[in-house]
Order: C-alpha cells, then sequence, then structure tokens
C-alpha cells in the first residue's frame, strides 16, 4: 500500500536531515574551538592582475573635490573628465576614484607609503589626479583663527608633505601625467575674501614651485575658474562645486591633458 | 511508528503545501539572480573594471568615506569598520569575496535568508501539521484509531522535521542551479575567510583561517537547520494551540519579522538577547558580523534557542494529549 515515491523522500530528507546536521556539528566546532592563526594564502607572483586590455586609467587621489561631494550627478570632474577622454581617444576609459572626503595630506602619504593595492593602483595608471592640501589649510584656519604664526606653520608643512606626496607617486609611477588640482576660493565673498584669495594664490604658485623639477607634473589652479562664476559653481553648501562647478573643472583639466 | 510518519509524509504532499514552497522559491531565485547580476555589471561598468582588487578597493574607499559623515550613528560605525577591516584583509591576502559563481549565490542567498526566508517557508508547512485536522474535521477521525496520542503527534513533528530539512536542501539547490545559468557552476574550492572575531573595539584577526566554500556552504546550512528546526518547532506548538491554520501562520509570521526589525534596534535593550528571534541569524557567528547585541555568542544563541525549542515541543505534547477534541 506504501507508495515508493513517498518511501524515497522520507529516506532522502532523513539522509538531508543527517548531512545538515554533520554541517551544524562542523560549523559549531570551528567558531568554537581555537584555531592556529592561519598562515597567509600564498599570493601569486603577480600582484597586479593582467593588464592586457588597452583601456586608460584615470586614477584620482585626494580630498572631497576628487571625490566629488556636492555633484549631484555623482561624477564629479573624474567622471566629467573620462567622458571627455572616451569620446577623444575612442578608447575604454577606467576611473578609479579613491579620494576619500576630509582627507589631509598626511593621510594620504601615509596610505600611498603603506598599502601596497593603493600602490599597485597608483602604477597602473596612466593620468593621475591628485587634490590635497585644503582641509589641511582650512582646518589650521578654523582651529587658530588669528595665529597667524600657527597658520604659516601648518601651510609650510602642508607644503612639504604635497611635495611629498607627489614625489612618491612619481616613484610609484614614472610615466603617467600627475596633474595637481589647486584650491579655489569658496570664500571669496566674505570680509576676509580678499585675504583668503591672496593665500590660496600663495598655495597654488608654491606648489608649482616645489614641484618644478619632478618631471611631467602640472599644477591647474581653480582660483580663475571660480573668480567670476562663485553663485554659479558652488553647491548648496557654499564649499563644494556643484555640477557645472565639476564641469568647468573637467573642461579646464581637459585642456591640459589632452 | 514508521508507518505513522509515513501517513504524515504522505498528507503534506497531498495537500500541496510544499508545492508552494518550491514555487515560491523558483520565482523568487531567478528574481534575486538578475538583481545581483545587474549589480555586478553596473560595478563593473562604473568603475570600468572586471579586476576584483580595484572593486573591492572601492569598496574600502566608500566606506572610509561613509565613516567620515558625522550623522553616522555608534552602531553603523561600528558596522561599517568591521567591515573596512575584513575587506582589507581579503586585499592583503588576495582573496577574491565576491568571486561570482553559483556556489557564491547560494551561500549568500543562504546567508541573507537565513532569519527570514527560510523560516517563513518552514511556517508555510508547520502551522499546518495540527490545525489542519481540525479545520478539515479529520483530527477525530485520527484520534479514533487505536493509537496513542503522544504517538500522533510525535509522527507530525517527526514529518515536519524531514521537511525542514528538504526545504533547507531545496533552497540551496535551486539557487546553484537557477544563478549558475548566469554566473557559472563553479566556486566549490573558493577560499573563504571565517573565524573573524568582532569585538567592542572591532576585528580580531588572529583566529582567521581559510575553508572552501563548498564547506561554508555546508556549515551555513547546518546553522540554518538548526534555527529553522526550531522556529518549526514553535509554529508546530503554535498549529496544536491554535487550531486555526491561518492563525498560527499569522502569528509566526508577525513574531519572525518583529524580530527583523528588532535586531535593528535592540543593541541597547541587553535582555532581548532572550528572545528566539533575535538569534536566528546563526550564520553572523561563521562570517564575523556584529551580533545584534554585544556579548552574543554562538553558543550563547544556540543554547536560547533550545530552550524555547524544548519548551514549545514539551508545551505542544502536554496540550495535545490533555485537549478536548469534541469542540
Amino acid at each position: 500500500m506504501y507508495r515508493p515515491g513517498i518511501i524515497a523522500l522520507g529516506m532522502v530528507a532523513l539522509v538531508l536531515t543527517l548531512v545538515w546536521a554533520g554541517g551544524f556539528a562542523f560549523a559549531v566546532y570551528d567558531v568554537v574551538s581555537a584555531h592556529p592563526p592561519a598562515a597567509p594564502p600564498e599570493r601569486p607572483s603577480s600582484a597586479i592582475s593582467p593588464g592586457s586590455d588597452t583601456a586608460i586609467r584615470l586614477v584620482g587621489l585626494g580630498d572631497s573635490l576628487t571625490r566629488g561631494a556636492g555633484d549631484p550627478e555623482g561624477l564629479g570632474y573624474l567622471g566629467r573628465l573620462r567622458q571627455q577622454v572616451a569620446e577623444a581617444r575612442k578608447q575604454p576609459v577606467y576611473v578609479h576614484n579613491l579620494a576619500v572626503n576630509g582627507y589631509r595630506s598626511d593621510q594620504l602619504l601615509n596610505r600611498l607609503r603603506t598599502e601596497p593595492a593603493f600602490r599597485q593602483t597608483v602604477a597602473r595608471a596612466d593620468l593621475i589626479t591628485l587634490s590635497i592640501g585644503g582641509n589641511d589649510l582650512r582646518v589650521a584656519a578654523q582651529e587658530t583663527g588669528v595665529d597667524l604664526a600657527h597658520a604659516q606653520r601648518v601651510f609650510d608643512e602642508t607644503l612639504v608633505r604635497v611635495v611629498q606626496i607627489v614625489t612618491e607617486l612619481r616613484a610609484i609611477n614614472p610615466r603617467a601625467p600627475i596633474v595637481y588640482v589647486g584650491l579655489y576660493n569658496p570664500y571669496a565673498r566674505w570680509p576676509e575674501g580678499e585675504a583668503i584669495t591672496a593665500l590660496i594664490e600663495r598655495w597654488n604658485a608654491e606648489v608649482a614651485a616645489r614641484t618644478a623639477h619632478i618631471p611631467n607634473v602640472a599644477v591647474v589652479p581653480l582660483v580663475d575658474v571660480f573668480r567670476f562664476h562663485l553663485d554659479e559653481y558652488l553647491a548648496v553648501d557654499r564649499f563644494h562645486p556643484n555640477d557645472a562647478g565639476y564641469a568647468a573643472i573637467a573642461e579646464r583639466l581637459w585642456q591640459v591633458v589632452r | 511508528m514508521l508507518g505513522l510518519v509515513y501517513n504524515e509524509i504522505l498528507k503534506v504532499v497531498r495537500k500541496k503545501r510544499f508545492y508552494v514552497v518550491l514555487a515560491i522559491l523558483a520565482v523568487l531565485i531567478p528574481v534575486f539572480t538578475y538583481a545581483q547580476y545587474k549589480t555586478t555589471v553596473e560595478q563593473q561598468e562604473r568603475l570600468g573594471t572586471k579586476d576584483w582588487r580595484i572593486i573591492v578597493q572601492q569598496e574600502i574607499v566608500d566606506l572610509q568615506n561613509r565613516l567620515t559623515s558625522a550623522r553616522l550613528s555608534d552602531e553603523w560605525r561600528r558596522l561599517l569598520q568591521i567591515r573596512l577591516q575584513q575587506r582589507q584583509y581579503y586585499l592583503e591576502h588576495d582573496i577574491n569575496p565576491l568571486a561570482p559563481g553559483a556556489v557564491t549565490f547560494a551561500r549568500v542567498f543562504l546567508e541573507r535568508s537565513a532569519s527570514l526566508f527560510v523560516p517563513l517557508l518552514v511556517v508555510v508547512v508547520a502551522a499546518d501539521m495540527v490545525s489542519g485536522e481540525h479545520t478539515g474535521g479529520t483530527i477525530k477521525l485520527l484520534l479514533t484509531r487505536p493509537v496513542r496520542r503522544w504517538k500522533i503527534l510525535l509522527s507530525k513533528y517527526l514529518a515536519l522535521q524531514l521537511f525542514v530539512s528538504l526545504i533547507i536542501a531545496v533552497t540551496v539547490l535551486l539557487a546553484y542551479l537557477i544563478s549558475g545559468v548566469v554566473f557559472g557552476y563553479g566556486g566549490w574550492t573558493m577560499p573563504v575567510l571565517t573565524g573573524f572575531q568582532v569585538t567592542g573595539e572591532g576585528v580580531l584577526t588572529d583566529r582567521v583561517h581559510v575553508l572552501p566554500q563548498g564547506l561554508y556552504l555546508l556549515m551555513q546550512a547546518g546553522l540554518v537547520w538548526y534555527a529553522t528546526a526550531v522556529v518549526a518547532t514553535l509554529s508546530f506548538l503554535l498549529s496544536v494551540l491554535l487550531r486555526s491554520t491561518a492563525a498560527a501562520m499569522g502569528t509566526m509570521l508577525s513574531a519572525l519579522i518583529a524580530g527583523v526589525i528588532l535586531t535593528e534596534m535592540v543593541s541597547s535593550w541587553q535582555t532581548a538577547k532572550y528572545l528566539f528571534v533575535v538569534n536566528l541569524q546563526l550564520t553572523d557567528y561563521l562570517a564575523g558580523n556584529a551580533p545584534p547585541i554585544e556579548g552574543m555568542t554562538l553558543p550563547f544563541s544556540l543554547a536560547v534557542l533550545g530552550v524555547w525549542g524544548a519548551a514549545a515541543l514539551l508545551a505542544a505534547f502536554w496540550v495535545f494529549t490533555r485537549q478536548d477534541m469534541l469542540t
């Protein structure tokens, strides 16, 4: 009277129950028991995956400006630059945006020196864009207010680190052009606006002067780009660029690298 | 006894509830497969690469960016930091956590369905086990046979547990077979890292070790099996108590869904860790995710679930052997 199908089903279910119980016992044992530290698995001899493709790689490093903060479309200047390069070169263009909002020069330098994967990406880049230093200066200005001596010290220290970063990048990747995206002045309308503009102009010029000996480096100051278009180019936070601002930066960079 | 269990299996098959479970899985898994496929493709397009190192690196940068937000709650911050550290570990040891493949899909799918989806499927079968006899009026026929009541209930319970095993197997199997069409059927031996220990400070990695993904999947299924068996037992009790399939199913459903909401919210309510719903995601201990309440461990969760299950089983037998069936 018994139907063989049902009996088979029951048998299968019984076997499965044992299987799951085994897996369960294994899992509990694995989680609860102490394991000797695992030997790290062997790395493949080439840490870089095969770069057989003929694509152009753009690598962006630095702070929120490169990240694209404030852009409602989330592209930033790097995403827009990619479109322009792809259009002109008729080649696939890869973007590696490694920028972090709020990054300071010491954080970037440290990462560049210690993180192998970070260095690999830089090593494979065909164009490196970099925006850093703005947060160092801004934080110093907010902290100290009137302490000009301290502000000058931060200015000098940051400058040294930026030059170190560019030098490091050049050492990792001797080939790709490096574009330092300079600072612009979102505070031009403030009472202190003129003083800040003077400081930023000095900063951009100093970076250009101190990196002049490193081959294949361009410093693109953005003060001029934003000078007459502040309302047009700034996002609602009145600090980061908006989509039009990023488009203007990308346009400016395209003039440099095309 | 075997004959009784056979009868109960036959009843479940006849009632087509198991087919409903199969149909749900057959519809939903292709949907998830497609979603996963779209995500992968979109990620590759946005980054312009198929190199997982760059994708993982981008994830790390994205996590760092999220961590810089000042409006992050402390729990989220801790969670993101844990994820960040794991990603860094994968990168440093050159292990691809996202390698596509049907086994990876099955592993991730089972992990995501461990605390809600698989239990729900089981509830579909379990809630009807006893109350179905009341609704259909067959309970009197069943109990007039010269068999002790506890034997009848036990046969029902054993049949239910067999179906729990079947449902988990079918979930894994369908996830593997369907997603394999898109992602390929490989990935059994891919190394998976396990043994991350989440502490108040962060993640300890000194006990991290590598398992082949096939074994990891089996272990995961074992943990899901244990949690689901407890859910099945609780549904079984409700089925005895409420005598209505719809009521039993509804109650269990709301408990499970409440559990999902609770696990998001309870981190500061310490005693909530004694609720069974908060302990269902046993796979977290394997994957090294932060438990919903600090200080919860695998033995603790197993004990809590075990006590709930045992109590429910005792209650079910106690009530069923004393119940007045004439009403």
